[in-house]
């Protein structure tokens, strides 16, 4: 029996599950969207537009955007974990990198329901 | 999560057996640590990486350098669909050499850590952590991920 006292947040390996799902969905969906630009005519703005304008691949786009934004933020939050060691100027950058991500995300949606 | 990356480092160094002995030798964990300060060593131009060593820190190079250049990348996909004026501001940015040298190097990025975060995800399933597996296995994610964004790359350019 391993006498321990356990501690911390828990966020450990809900955080290391879905990095690692989100990691799943990105590799699929990299496949597809291959797949399907391959598959264009030419790379023209109505052909490429065309690609992105249809109900599925808008959603699976946007669930490809928000998997990576989660993703990232997991990596960049451990690599300042890595090297970071003043609390302050940790706590500051995780908050900078939040904030990006959540424009982007933004971005991203405007992007995709613009077409 | 940082636990994590060290289980992973051990896991690709194959050496995992090494290891054991310690963790069978002491069975109250946190006893052992506060006993036995683990050792650290870390000239880092004295260290000489092993091959999945190599992989692993190009696996993180390569995601802070995507992490960097997202707003560039959402910038041109941007462009490239907002209209057919903007999609001719795309093409001049994607036609520059400077750009496109840029735009390599993120090939190659998103596909080295393509490729590594599936041999990852394969270790974590416990497939190919023996040494020479492991080896082999980054091997051969250097060799695809560069085969491949030269296959791209060339289509693309």
């Amino acid at each position: 029996m391993v006498k321990r006292i356990v501690v911390g947040a828990h966020y450990g390996l809900r955080d290391w599950i879905a990095q690692r799902a989100t990691a799943v969905y990105m590799a699929i969906f990299t496949v597809i969207f291959a797949i399907a630009a391959l598959g264009l005519p030419e790379m023209s703005h109505a052909a490429w537009s065309g690609l992105f304008s249809g109900g599925l691949m808008r959603f699976l786009t946007f669930l490809f955007f928000l998997a990576l934004f989660y993703h990232a933020w997991i990596g960049v939050r451990d690599i300042f974990m890595d090297y970071i060691k003043p609390t302050g100027i940790r706590l500051a950058c995780h908050a900078v990198v939040l904030f990006l991500l959540i424009g982007y995300a933004g971005w991203a949606a405007q992007i995709l329901w613009r077409l | 999560m940082q636990s994590v990356s060290i289980i992973r480092v051990v896991l690709q160094l194959g050496e995992t057996r090494l290891f054991q002995p310690h963790i069978e030798g002491c069975k109250d964990m946190s006893e052992a640590t506060v006993r036995k300060p683990r050792p650290k060593f870390l000239a880092l131009n004295e260290i000489r990486l092993p091959l999945p060593g190599i992989v692993s820190i190009l696996h993180r190079v390569s995601g802070v350098g995507l992490f960097l250049f997202l707003p560039f990348l959402l910038f041109l996909f941007d462009r490239s669909l907002g209209s057919p004026e903007t999609f001719e501001v795309y093409k001049s940015y994607v036609s520059n050499w400077f750009f496109k040298l840029i735009l390599f190097g993120l090939l190659w990025a998103y596909l080295h850590h393509f490729c590594a975060g599936i041999r990852f995800l394969l270790l974590d399933l416990h497939v190919g952590g023996d040494l020479e597996p492991a080896r082999k296995s980054s091997r051969i994610v250097l060799a695809v991920s560069i085969a491949l964004t030269l296959i791209i790359g060339v289509m693309l350019w």
